[in-house]
């Protein structure tokens, strides 16, 4: 929803959700629409569709309606000519109302009515209109809605209606029915309805009625139709429930448009009747909340009005002009008015009875289960308070207050703000009742009631600050002082502190009320330019940033810290707890010495508590401030025992043991006891508590440990970025060795979950293994690469799944290469040297044809992107500081595995790819032994290489395809290509053959270049024979170089081994084969193959005999289609004086029929062709 | 509906202002009324109804109403009392025999409950023509600074002229903006 508000003390613009416009832009289209409805509206087809667009747009506007008061009075008037005109069918008077209606319900009744046609001559034909429709048809309502909106306009004529009635007699010879009578008869009618024209009846009726002529003559005749309805509906019936919705609307409309003492003498029976209906009882909010309406006009009547003396003093309507206002405005002429004898003289006050039952209602209506109710209910106790003298309004007050009590719902909190916000902004809570009334407000600013995993509550918060707001405008500077810094604090927390984004801005918008109208907040306008509206907006924001910056002003320092101790630690959401901590970390220096005495030691025994959430964000906010002092201390050169006495550290200590002893790490709650006493590790060892040698430690290694198992990542994570500094600080010397038996135990037992069946056991152990510090792997590097590189790797099915472990593992590889760095000759078990580079590089290298799938799809994926991201960094590291250890071979094969996944099918993978190639091709200092590196660097030049997509083949696969040129290069790049044939994409497939087949076609300037590609595809073919991943896509692929005639010109050199070649590939290919896309491929690569003359085209025909009789129809078929397609291609294939038979079969056979038939048929083309018939093989088993 | 919702609301709201403009017949309501918008004023006739306009002004939104003033027509003024932000009155200056009418008009119209809360603005109409009262004589004869109950001010205007048209209307609207918007 749209909100708007004055920001920063400029005017604000909206914001929408949805698009924000600067005017009506389509109005010239919507007056086309109106225009042309005479000559479409017979045609069904049409209106419908104006329709759906004259809705669209207007629909789009319903944020900001204002935006089309400038064309209003024109689109009305044009739409109200054709509705009117008695010449329209009927048909297209509809059609123009359902326009009017859309355009109504947009801008507001309120508005569009004024501009009807409202003059004596118009109300004959206006109720002859209305007279001709049929109140029951469900299909027009908008013409009976958008006329009886009309008559209410029309009916506030200044004349007595009589003046209107002729006293010509009708042909029957009867004198026509007065317009009042006919008027009040389509009231009565309509207002019984069940669609949305009661809505418009209730607003006529209480037009009409509340006329002086009406008034004297129907009133008390009408009010008594209404009474009955009253008290004989049947409310659990629909109709009637639905009458009498209209019945109570318009008895509010009536009492709310009319003049009071012309209605005094029938609200008590009204009020009675409606009181007896019981509405309290019903399930219909909607006749709960408009009895509240009824009541509160009824209550209205019996008081007489009064306005607010004060208005003047609390300043301009807007605060935006309030704040800007300075001077006195020059007057001229004469003015006077001094408005303002002060209530003083009391009047004497005739309060009826009544007035009690009335406030009764409300006080019901206050703590209805639904909103909409509740608000009604509040606006009755404002208003009416309003009349009353002061000791009632103060009853009536006092008993708001008892709706915050403990017993009641949050509805009756929220129902509670709601009445003392409209109490407020009437001024009505007396300066000596703002001593009860702040407090309760306090309290409902940060109501929150936990209901298991979530809570209730944000609604009362919200209302708390509309009371807030209202305090701002209502009273007197010196009135509210004495409680301003308590709400100016409440306001700032709630505005930075609220889980929910709107309460943070309801509260930020009350604050800056408060400010721009009283003045007298500390820091006011500090504050709310830093936190306005759209600050608080982010949470993150929040609780990190603008809580310190409001935290250097000492009115509000402790206040954030308490509030955050006491009810945002225990939030019952993880994330603001989580954020809390952080938070305190945050604020620790802007009160050092309260924290550290006072907050700090009050956490310990939160730590270990019953309560599970106060727990985990004890133990997370303990850690964070701890770090946070710890911190403080080093900067000021203090020793960190000056903050954190002997005790904490001791309550720190023992908060795992004493979890751990009441088996806290286990059942509901374990995992995250677990994760937060990751952190407090973390935190106290970066702090360097002194827990050196304590067998603390080992239980906190082993929860670290037990953390690594855990399937969540989040808690895995804990874990591996509390072990370093965990590491760091307890398991290492003075002399900055390392423990020796700790990094054995450790090590041994890390090494030895690698192994784990496991698979997220493996991932958090290579995790961490990934990011320990260097003391830790120094002199175990060997046996940890070991570990490693054998969890990249799999011999059994089994293990083939983990491709995640694998993926951490090659991460972990490359992060504790780049921990321990390189040396060409230094000691493989503490660095990367000349011993152990090759087995990194093996590693990464055979990680690359990792092409594992499983229902995730090809999770491989992953594994070459971790390897690749290995690749890049380890060649870089080794670029950077010895790089005589990359060998030739050890370039050539980075370079060809990146150009080779460069040219592969998944976006992701390629984009990858690209951006590594394009890395370490430009890399400086330069990568050795780089291949080509000359051309590469002329088709990928470094300027314009940020520019590249390399998730997009258009842009790359022309690009790699010249790389084709050089034969270090080539096997990759066709390799890569002809996967990418099996992609998903158009675009994809697209690309990958086409930038081929232009290669070969234009590249290939002699037979040589062509035979050497021609070659590779080969031997590609026969590498992966058989591996679909490969094969597939290359029988696509040479069908699509074939039928483009990329080979044409070895056609008719018998003697070339590629097309015989293929031929043999494509046998061993199919032969056993069930997978009839792969049958149905490699008939396609047959059919090409009958371009080439001689001994492959004769061996290809009967190849396809074969499959015309193949079990699988659709083989056959397909089969026939593609040999009858090719035999029209490719001339000589057949004995020209049988081709037409040969076509005529083909395509005249149905191929569905028995084998036995088809047989003979195929064995007639096998002679027809001059070719052998295959030979039924007995199948051998 | 929240705290936002309301502001917005109010925001909107506050930028409306809703202005009733009556008086004896003759006086220049509607003349006045055009000519503030800017129309033809050579084609005005009696009111027989009543005419809203709605205009654009400083940032507000002004819809003013005009009731025509015939003595028949008067008893329906009440019709159009809700929610009046302000109530200009026009006096024919020129109308000296029934600025006693015009007085005691005015007079029960500040008694109406409804109007309790409304600024007053009243115009001296017709200035342009020799022999018109002046304002200050207008404002002694209708015993304008015995009203106690409105913020008022009295200023001569001439709608053919134009001539204090805009201070009046700019200094209603100021008046109205200048107390704080209670939504009742
Ligand atoms: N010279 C002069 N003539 C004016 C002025 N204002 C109005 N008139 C004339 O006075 C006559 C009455 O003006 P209207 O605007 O119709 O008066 P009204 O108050 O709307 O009258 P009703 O609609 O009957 O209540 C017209 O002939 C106007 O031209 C003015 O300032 N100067
Ligand atoms: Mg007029």
């Amino acid at each position: 929803m749209a909100t708007v508000l004055e920001n920063d003390l400029e005017e604000a613009e909206p914001l929408g959700c949805g698009s924000i416009h600067e005017g009506f832009k389509e109005i010239d289209e919507v007056r086309n629409l109106a225009s042309s409805l005479p000559d479409i509206f017979k045609d069904q087809v049409t209106v419908e569709t104006n329709y759906e667009r004259f809705l669209y747009i207007i629909d789009q506007y319903q944020e900001q309606p204002h935006l089309i008061d400038p064309h209003l009075e024109c689109l009305l008037n044009q739409l109200l000519g054709i509705a009117r005109d008695a010449m329209s069918p009927p048909e297209l008077q509809n059609q123009a109302f359902k326009y009017l209606y859309l355009i109504t319900k947009m801008r507001g009744s309120k508005v569009v009515v004024r501009l009807f046609p409202h003059e004596v001559v118009d109300v004959e034909p206006l109720l002859a209109l209305i007279n001709h429709q049929d109140p029951t048809n469900f299909e027009t309502w908008e013409t009976r809605y958008v006329l009886l909106l009309w008559l209410s306009m029309a009916c506030m004529i200044p004349f007595d209606l009589s003046r209107l009635d002729s006293n010509i007699l009708l042909e029957s010879g009867e004198r026509k029915k007065p317009v009042m009578d006919r008027i009040l008869d389509i009231g009565k009618t309509y207002l019984t309805m069940t669609d949305k024209s009661r809505d418009a009846a209730a607003y006529l009726m209480s037009r009409f009625m509340t006329r002086p002529d009406v008034k004297k003559q129907k009133l008390p005749e009408f009010l008594d139709w209404t009474l009955k309805i009253i008290t004989t509906a049947d409310m659990t019936k629909i109709m009637e429930a639905q009458k009498l919705t209209g019945v109570l609307y318009t008895l509010s409309l009536i009492f709310k448009h009319g003049k009071r003492e012309d209605l005094l003498e029938y609200a008590p029976v009204i009020l009675q009747k409606v009181r007896e209906l019981n509405l309290k009882e019903s399930s219909n909010t909607l006749l709960r909340k408009l009895g509240m309406k009824v009541v509160q006009r009824l209550g209205l009547t019996f008081l007489k009005g009064r306005v607010a003396t004060w208005r003047y003093q609390r300043g301009s309507r807007s605060l935006a002009e309030n704040l800007k206002k300075q001077d006195g405005a020059g007057q001229q002429g004469q003015i006077g008015g001094v408005v303002g004898k002060e209530e003083e003289e009391e009047e004497e006050y005739d309060i009826p009875d009544e007035i009690e039952d009335v406030i009764e209602q409300f006080l019901n209506g206050l703590r209805d289960k639904d909103t909409i109710v509740r608000w009604s209910a509040a606006k009755g106790v404002g208003r009416i308070t309003g009349r009353l003298p002061k000791e009632l309004a103060d009853e009536v007050l006092g008993s708001v207050l008892e709706l915050f009590s403990l017993q009641e719902t949050d509805g009756a909190w929220h129902g509670g703000c709601l009445a003392l916000a409209e109490l407020g902004r009437r001024g009505l809570l007396l300066p000596q009742r703002l001593s009860d009334v702040v407090p309760v407000v306090l309290k409902a600013l940060v109501f929150d009631e936990k209901r298991g995993n979530f809570s209730v509550g944000a609604h009362v918060r919200d209302s708390a600050c509309y009371v807030c707001w209202a305090f701002a405008r209502a009273y007197e500077s010196k009135e509210i002082i004495p409680y301003v810094d308590k709400i100016a604090r409440a306001l700032v927390i709630v505005s930075i502190f609220d889980r929910e984004v709107n309460v943070r801005r309801a509260s930020s918008a009350a604050f800056q009320e408060n400010v721009g109208r009283q003045g007298t907040l500390p820091h006011g306008i500090d504050i709310l330019t830093t936190c306005d509206y759209f600050a608080v907006g982010n949470r993150t924001h929040c609780y990190l940033e603008l809580s310190i910056y409001v935290a250097q002003f000492k009115e509000y320092t402790q206040a954030l810290i308490d509030h955050l101790v006491e009810a945002k630690i225990n939030h019952w959401d993880s994330a603001i707890r989580e954020l809390s901590a952080k938070a305190l970390h945050n604020l620790t220096t802007k009160a050092p010495d309260y924290i550290a005495k006072t907050v700090l030691p009050s956490l310990i025994p939160m730590a270990t508590c019953l309560d599970l959430h106060m727990r985990h964000g004890a133990i997370l906010a303990a850690a964070e401030i701890t770090h946070a002092l710890s911190i403080l201390a080093a900067e000021q050169g203090r020793s960190l025992s000056e903050y954190i006495s002997p005790e904490v550290i001791s309550g720190l200590q023992g908060i795992a043991k004493k979890l751990h002893e009441a088996k806290l790490f286990r059942g509901l709650g374990g995992e995250l006891m677990r994760k937060a006493v990751c952190t407090l590790v973390n935190k106290v060892s970066l702090s360097k508590l002194p827990y050196h040698n304590d067998p603390i430690l080992d239980l906190w290694q082993e929860v670290l440990d037990d953390c690594l198992h855990h399937v969540e990542k989040d808690v895995q994570s804990a874990a591996t970025s509390a072990i370093p500094a965990f590491f760091t600080e307890y398991y290492r010397q003075e002399d900055g060795s390392v423990k020796a038996d700790k990094q054995v135990q450790v090590i041994e037992n890390y090494l030895k979950v690698l192994r784990s069946n496991n698979e997220a056991s493996r991932m958090g152990y290579c995790q961490v293994l990934g990011v320990l510090p260097q003391f830790m792997v120094s002199g175990k590097l060997r046996m940890i690469l070991v570990g490693l590189i054998q969890v990249t790797q799999f011999d059994d099915k089994s293990e083939e799944k983990f491709a995640e472990a694998r993926r951490d593992a090659l991460n972990a590889i490359t992060g504790i290469i780049n921990t321990v760095g390189v040396e060409i000759k230094g000691d493989p078990s503490r660095v990367l040297c000349v011993d152990n580079v090759g087995q990194v590089y093996d590693a990464f290298f055979t990680a690359m044809k990792d092409y594992t799938m499983d229902s995730r799809g090809d999770v491989g994926a992953w594994v070459r992107e971790a390897s690749m991201i290995g690749l890049h960094s380890v060649t870089s590291l080794i670029a950077r500081t010895a790089v005589d250890l990359i060998t030739p071979q050890i370039s050539e094969r980075v370079f060809t595995l990146l150009v080779q996944q460069a040219c592969e099918k998944i976006d992701r993978t390629r984009a990858h790819a690209g951006a590594m190639f394009a890395k370490l091709l430009h890399h400086r200092p330069l990568v050795p032994h780089v291949p080509n590196r000359e051309q590469l660097e002329k088709i990928f030049p470094e300027n314009g290489i940020d520019s590249i997509n390399w998730a997009a083949p258009a842009d790359t696969f022309g690009k790699f395809t010249q790389l084709l040129e050089f034969p270090t290069y080539a096997y990759s790049v066709l390799l890569g290509l002809t996967v990418s044939v099996g992609g998903l994409t158009e675009s994809l497939v697209k690309y990958s053959c086409a930038s081929l087949h232009t290669y070969l076609r234009f590249a290939c300037k002699d037979i040589e270049q062509l035979t050497s590609c021609a070659n590779i595809l080969t031997q590609i073919f026969s590498d992966y024979l058989k591996v679909d991943r490969v094969s597939i896509p290359m029988l696509k692929m040479l069908d699509q170089l074939l039928s483009k005639g990329c080979f044409e010109i070895l056609t008719h050199d018998e003697s070339h081994t590629f097309p015989p070649k293929v031929l043999e590939l494509v046998k061993q290919e199919i032969n056993k084969s069930g997978d009839p896309h792969k049958l149905m491929a490699s008939a396609d690569v047959f059919c090409g193959l009958l371009q080439f003359s001689g001994e492959v085209r004769k061996k290809s025909l009967v190849n396809l005999s074969i499959f015309l009789c193949h079990k699988f129809p659709r083989v056959r078929k397909t089969t026939a289609n593609k040999l009858y397609e090719a035999l029209m291609t490719y001339d000589d294939v057949a004995p020209p004086e049988n081709l037409d038979e040969i076509i005529t079969i083909l395509s005249e056979t149905n191929w569905d029929e028995e084998l036995t038939t088809l047989r003979l048929i195929r064995n007639n083309l096998c002679d027809l062709l001059q070719i052998p018939k295959p030979v039924l093989r007995i199948p051998t088993e | 509906m929240g705290l936002l919702t309301i502001l917005k609301k109010m925001k909107q709201k506050e930028k409306e202002v809703r202005l009733l403009m009556l008086g004896l017949d003759n006086a220049g309501k509607t003349t006045i009324l055009k000519k503030f918008n800017g129309e033809d004023i050579d084609t005005i006739s009696p009111t027989l109804g009543f005419n809203i306009k709605t205009l654009e002004h400083r940032n507000f939104k002004l819809n003013i109403w005009d009731v025509g003033g015939q003595k028949s027509l008067r008893s329906y003024w009440r019709n159009y009392f809700e929610s009046t932000d302000g109530l200009i009155w026009v006096v024919d200056s020129l109308d000296r025999l029934r600025l006693q009418d015009c007085k005691q008009e005015l007079q029960s119209l500040l008694q109406e409950e409804r109007l309790a809360g409304a600024t007053l603005l009243v115009f001296a109409n017709k200035q342009d023509i020799s022999g018109a009262l002046t304002s200050e004589a207008i404002k002694e004869a209708m015993d304008l600074e015995n009203i106690q109950t409105h913020h008022w001010l009295i200023i001569g205007c001439s709608a053919v002229t134009g001539q204090n048209l805009l201070e009046g209307i700019d200094w209603i609207i100021d008046d109205i903006a200048s107390r704080i918007f209670t939504m009742d």
